[in-house]
């Protein structure tokens, strides 16, 4: 038996006792390495004849390329146990998950932004204001007449004066409105805004808070009119709520528009044929709107002959009650950890 | 706004009667929204008319009798209990045997104490048309027995809408300005009830010029005012139509003379006053000006302290009545009254407003005159229908009358051009349906010029002013209904006002949605106590208060969110055992030390206004629960994570003062963290201090969490920008240092940085790795905190590491060993000034 084959007896004999990688390339080393046992009994080469040479040199190939081959054999064997050895693990999901904490959005936060992306559709732009303001943008530019009645109407929070003083002539707002005032001292006709937020009214009472939030429109142009109003009103509702429902207006006042309506729309729920929600109306009442009344474009210094122009408003809070059903408003501003829960998605 | 379906009927010029449910409808699709509707007087059909034969005692009882009843057809005996049984030959209300009365009463035959009674003689609360329950209802001798009641009092049968009437419509506060609305909508003609006048009437009752004077400086708060002189009045109770139509508008019957003008006042919508002019000084009045703190008793004895601003009905000394609000009790109607003085006038509508809120008043009376009743045509009618009526009811005898006139606003004219009604309403209204609305109205039309008619507002209706009041009316009688819902105006784009600051806070939101809490939304009022803790951020005088405010506990606008927070904390920790976390996005309010820099178009109004600042306010709390993973970090990773969500390096940083509303030893500051810029400080971060959560409905030693940005002051970041990734890996350096367990952490990487990039000056090709690539991240991080053995008490060892690297090449590590000795050396030598005892380990 040559040197070589006695090598080659040695490796294989220690080749199947291998059972890692690192052991598999150690006995790589070991035979194959600059010093391994197999390449020191190339340095013989040197000394012998050029045909001996030739042959030994073709035979260290082959013991060479066995031991390579080899090696690799018993690599992919040992993956192979592996991977078998892996596919054994069990782990039971149907134990209860692990789950990251997942955090809510306000209903009203929701709903605002709901009621945001659809305006936008529709080709508004947002537009804020102050949540404290001044009677002049709250009442006066808005057409509300000194000591008049309909001021009584509003149930205002009046605010001191910074040193304490009453008949400051600030308010907390009592509806976004004053967003009108200030969008048409700010823009350009055509002017299309929504305006939403947290406006104020002295009520308490289970289906009014003093705090509440809501939406404006306000469309300024050439040529607007009552048929423009009803046709966006609509185009909101289907677009909000799904087509098919119809809206209905109902002559109404409110200083800052003339003529005046309410809106109506068709109640999602039955689609008018009368549920609990609708309190068998078929109908839910929305809000107010009407063609921007003359004296407000005064006040605002655009010409009522030259621009006309609609505006409308309706209360988040409840739409987003209407929208999840959330049968107390006080659930809103409790901040219960368990009704906030009910809003994952 | 009661209105009576009967009586509004009475004045609709038409054969039939409308049905109250079209009334209804009608009503509601005018404006004039039916909130409710009530039917009465179904229960009382078999109530008919009794004459009293005979009254015997009851045998076995004193307080009883026994009474032959005569129901139209034959005598019943019926015993009866009321003391007001009239004598023999009076007329009483009578419920026979199977009558059912309201409630379900069912009327039986039965025994009474032995003695058969056959049916009951009825009270009018029994029947349901008055208030008064002490005795028996006592009908007019006139009545004929057996009639059923209803046939002679047919206001028993009603059905009563109550209207939501708006402020603009005063004259929807009187039947007949409603019946106005429904006789136009249907086109047939008003039916007012006829008057006889005092003109032309034979002998010619005396002009009494004395009767009534108007002094100068009231000219403005009297526009009008008709006084009649009164006498050989009898006071006494008013027939019973009357008392029945005054119970179904919720009106107590009084006597004849008050009763009179509330019957008036809800016909006609003007409210009326009588005065005993017995009890007048000089049997006259002075409309004048209240002195300075005059003292006048109302007619509910109340004691007001009159202003110089308040418009007063005096008589020759003293005020009898706080004008158009409520009468005096000295110069009351009283059953003794014989004479009286009949008051029907115009008062100035903003300065009723002004006196009735002054003085804390809400009466039938201001609730109208402050809206504006008709000084007109409307006002001689109602004082004419008023005089007519005491003659009649109360037997007067009118001796002389008089009429002031002050100033009252002119009648409008419009000019109403068609072309305008068109574009306001979208449609085009046939112009005989436009015309024959504004005549039903009462507005004067002159369509001479078909495209621009001349037109004149009715006094009645002060709400119409200029010409789109009257495209109003036309629309509102055109129907909505029939307006299409049509946009005839292209949607041309729109200018769009990118606010930046809004679509920042929409980012928190998302941030801290996504880090797991759940958003709240709190009042925006609170109570002054619970913002005490926040002197230092707003102090006192900066607080904005509410005048007027519902509670004392919400007086105060909040000028920080973590009361709103706490206050949802109690409520949680209350109510179940979670882990609580939220966060609210939302403003504080608070007045400026200097007036609000403000510019553009409202920038005059904007001064004066408070400040109000968007703040995002975090609050994390295991609550009741075990193991929660809520502390003190996971509220600094919670709010700087959300920084980093607005594209924002961020970390925290020691408290340069002390945050008193936190832990003095858990509180630091959070600073957004700007390419090549100063950091800047937006916001806090720490435990609550435990004294406020001591003063709160909590369990004892609960631990809370609270994390703030000031949304507004946290820069902008434009849109993420990429840079390619690394080409050569970088090799990392460890080092331990110790220092004091006060000493800031941030203040150690701080040293380390500045170090570096001292020491980076003179190695050109090599950066901290994580200056230029992991955006948030920082190239020095703080791996370890450890406290224990091999370190001495009060010291902990900060195992720190580093990364290098060079853009271009790899680094070797023998340069970069080198590099990290030197920066180490030099971090030292930074620290040493305040930490004498830092060391490497
Ligand atoms: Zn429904």
């Amino acid at each position: 038996m040559s040197a070589l084959e006695q090598q080659l007896e040695a490796f294989r004999q220690q080749v199947t006792s291998v059972d890692s990688e690192a052991d598999l390339q150690q006995l790589k080393v070991a035979f194959l390495g600059k010093k391994g046992s197999v390449s020191q009994l190339r340095r013989q080469m040197g000394k012998m004849k050029p045909e001996e040479r030739k042959a030994f040199g073709a035979a260290f190939n082959r013991c060479k390329n066995q031991i390579e081959s080899e090696l690799e054999d018993r690599r992919k064997h040992l993956d192979q146990q592996a991977r078998l050895r892996d596919l054994e693990r069990t782990e039971d999901l149907t134990m209860p998950p692990t789950r990251p904490r997942f955090g809510t959005l306000h209903p009203i936060t929701r709903t605002r932004r709901e009621l945001l992306a659809t305006f936008r559709r529709l080709g508004f732009d947002v537009a804020e204001g102050p949540h404290i303001e001044h009677e002049a943008y709250n009442f006066d530019a808005l057409n509300f007449q000194p000591e008049h009645p309909a001021r009584d109407e509003q149930d205002t929070f009046f605010v001191r004066g910074q040193h304490g003083e009453e008949g400051s002539g600030i308010v907390l707002r009592t509806h976004t409105s004053p967003v009108q005032i200030r969008s048409m001292l700010t823009r350009q006709p055509p002017i299309r805004v929504v305006a939403p937020g947290t406006v104020f009214r002295r009520d308490d009472d289970p289906t009014h808070s003093p705090m509440f939030h809501q939406i404006e429109g306000l469309y300024v142009d050439r040529d607007v009119s009552m048929a423009d109003l009803k046709a966006t009103l609509l185009q909101f509702t289907s677009a909000f709520f799904g087509t098919g429902l119809d809206i209905r207006l109902r002559p109404s006042f409110f200083p800052f528009v003339e003529p005046g309506a309410e809106f109506d729309m068709q109640c999602p729920f039955c689609r008018g044929d009368g549920c609990n929600v609708c309190k068998t109306t078929g109908w839910i009442e929305l809000g107010g709107s009407g063609m921007v009344h003359p004296a407000v474009f005064e006040s605002v210094g655009i010409d009522p002959e030259e621009y006309t122009g609609w505006a409308f408003g309706f209360g988040i809070d409840r739409m987003a009650m209407l929208l999840h059903g959330i049968p107390d408003l006080r659930l809103m501003f409790d901040g219960d950890v368990r009704f906030l829960e009910q809003f994952p998605c | 706004m009661l209105i009576s379906c009967y009586w509004l009927n009475q004045m609709l010029d038409r054969d039939e009667p409308v049905a109250p449910a079209q009334i209804s409808e009608i009503l509601t699709s005018l404006g004039l929204e039916v909130e409710c509707q009530e039917v009465h007087g179904e229960c009382v059909g078999d109530v008919i008319v009794g004459e009293i034969r005979a009254k015997d005692p009851h045998p076995k009882a004193d307080r009883l009798t026994v009474v032959k009843l005569f129901n139209g057809s034959e005598e019943l005996q019926v015993v009866c209990g009321a003391s007001n049984l009239p004598e023999v030959g009076g007329k009483v209300a009578f419920a026979p045997v199977g009558a059912v009365l309201p409630g379900d009463f069912k009327i039986g035959a039965r025994q009474i104490r032995g003695v058969d009674s056959s049916g009951m003689i009825c009270s009018e609360v029994e029947l349901e048309i008055g208030h008064d329950g002490d005795g028996i209802l006592i009908l007019p001798t006139s009545f004929e027995a057996g009639v059923p009641l209803h046939k002679l009092v047919p206001q028993i049968n009603d059905t009563v809408l109550e209207l939501g009437v708006t402020p603009n419509r005063p004259d929807a506060l009187g039947h007949v300005g409603v019946a106005r609305d429904v006789a136009t909508k249907l086109g047939c003609g008003l039916k007012l009830p006829e008057l006889r006048p005092l003109e032309g009437r034979s002998p010619e009752v005396a002009e009494l010029p004395e009767l009534v004077t108007l002094d100068e400086d009231a000219q403005d708060r009297c526009g009008r005012y008709i006084g009649h002189a009164l006498q050989n009045v009898t006071v006494a109770p008013s027939p019973l139509w009357m008392r029945v139509q005054l119970h179904r508008l919720g009106l107590r019957a009084i006597n004849n003379c008050v009763d009179i003008t509330n019957y008036v006042l809800m016909e006609q919508g003007q409210p009326l006053h009588v005065f005993d002019r017995a009890r007048l000084n000089e049997g006259r009045v002075v409309v004048r000006r209240a002195n300075a703190d005059e003292p006048m008793t109302t007619l509910d004895d109340t004691e007001i302290k009159l202003s110089a601003e308040d418009l007063v009905i005096a008589d020759a000394q003293n005020p009898q009545a706080l004008a158009g609000v409520m009468g005096g009790a000295d110069s009351m109607v009283s059953e003794a009254t014989t004479t009286i003085l009949l008051e029907a006038a115009y008062f100035n509508p903003p300065k009723i407003r002004a006196s009735a809120r002054r003085h804390g008043f809400h009466t039938d009376s201001s609730y109208r005159f402050e809206r504006g009743v008709d000084h007109s045509r409307g006002l001689s009618r109602a004082s004419t229908r008023a005089l007519n009526l005491l003659e009649d009811l109360a037997g007067a005898e009118c001796i002389g009358h008089t009429e002031v006139v002050g100033e009252r606003p002119p009648a409008a004219q419009i000019t109403l051009r068609r072309s305008r009604v068109r574009r306001v309403l979208g449609v085009d209204v046939p112009a005989d349906a436009a015309k024959a609305t504004l005549t039903g109205l009462g507005v004067e039309v002159d369509d001479s010029n078909p495209e621009a008619w001349q037109c004149v507002a009715p006094t009645h209706r002060p709400d119409l002013l200029r010409e789109d009041d009257l495209v109003e009316e036309i629309m509102r009688f055109y129907g909505l209904d029939n307006i299409p819902a049509v946009a005839s105006v292209p949607s041309a784009p729109v200018e769009e006002v990118r606010d930046p600051s809004q679509a920042r806070i929409d980012r928190v939101i998302d941030s801290l949605r996504e880090a797991g809490l759940h958003e709240v939304v709190s009042m925006a009022f609170t109570a002054k106590d619970k913002l005490a803790p926040f002197a230092s951020v707003t102090p006192e005088s900066q607080i904005v208060e509410v005048q007027n405010p519902m509670r004392v506990q919400a007086g105060y606008m909040r000028t920080h969110l973590l009361p709103g927070l706490l206050d949802a904390l109690e409520v949680n920790v209350a109510h179940h055992a979670r882990a609580i976390g939220l966060f609210e996005v939302g403003r504080v309010y608070a007045w400026p030390e200097a007036p609000n820099a403000a510019d553009g178009p409202t920038a005059e109004v904007d001064r004066q206004l408070p400040r109000e600042s968007p703040r995002a306010g975090i609050l994390l709390c295991a609550g009741r629960s075990q193991a929660s993973g809520y502390d003190a970090r996971s509220a600094s990773g919670t709010i700087v994570h959300a920084l980093e969500r607005l594209g924002l390096a961020a970390q925290v940083a020691a408290s340069d003062q002390t945050i008193p509303f936190l832990h003095p030893g858990v509180q630091g500051r959070v600073l957004a963290l700007v390419p090549g810029g100063e950091p800047i400080e937006v916001g806090v971060v720490g435990e609550i201090h435990p004294d406020i959560l001591r003063g709160r409905e909590l369990p004892d030693g609960l631990r809370a969490y609270y994390a703030e940005l000031r949304v507004d002051e946290v820069p902008t970041v434009g849109v993420a920008q990429a840079t390619g990734l690394p080409r050569f890996p970088a090799t990392s350096r460890d080092l331990s240092l110790e220092v004091p367990v006060s000493f800031p952490a941030a203040d150690v990487v701080e040293a380390l940085a500045q170090a570096a990039s001292v020491a980076l000056r003179d190695e050109p090709e090599i950066i901290l790795a994580g200056d230029h690539f992991d955006v948030g991240r920082r190239a020095i991080e703080v791996v370890e905190d450890y406290r224990g053995k091999g370190v001495d008490a009060g010291q902990r060892a900060l195992l720190l590491r580093m990364s290098y690297r060079a853009p271009e090449r790899s680094v070797t590590d023998t340069e970069v060993q080198k590099l990290h000795q030197k920066i180490v050396v030099a971090a030292c030598d930074l620290l040493k000034p305040r930490v004498p005892t830092v060391r490497v380990r």
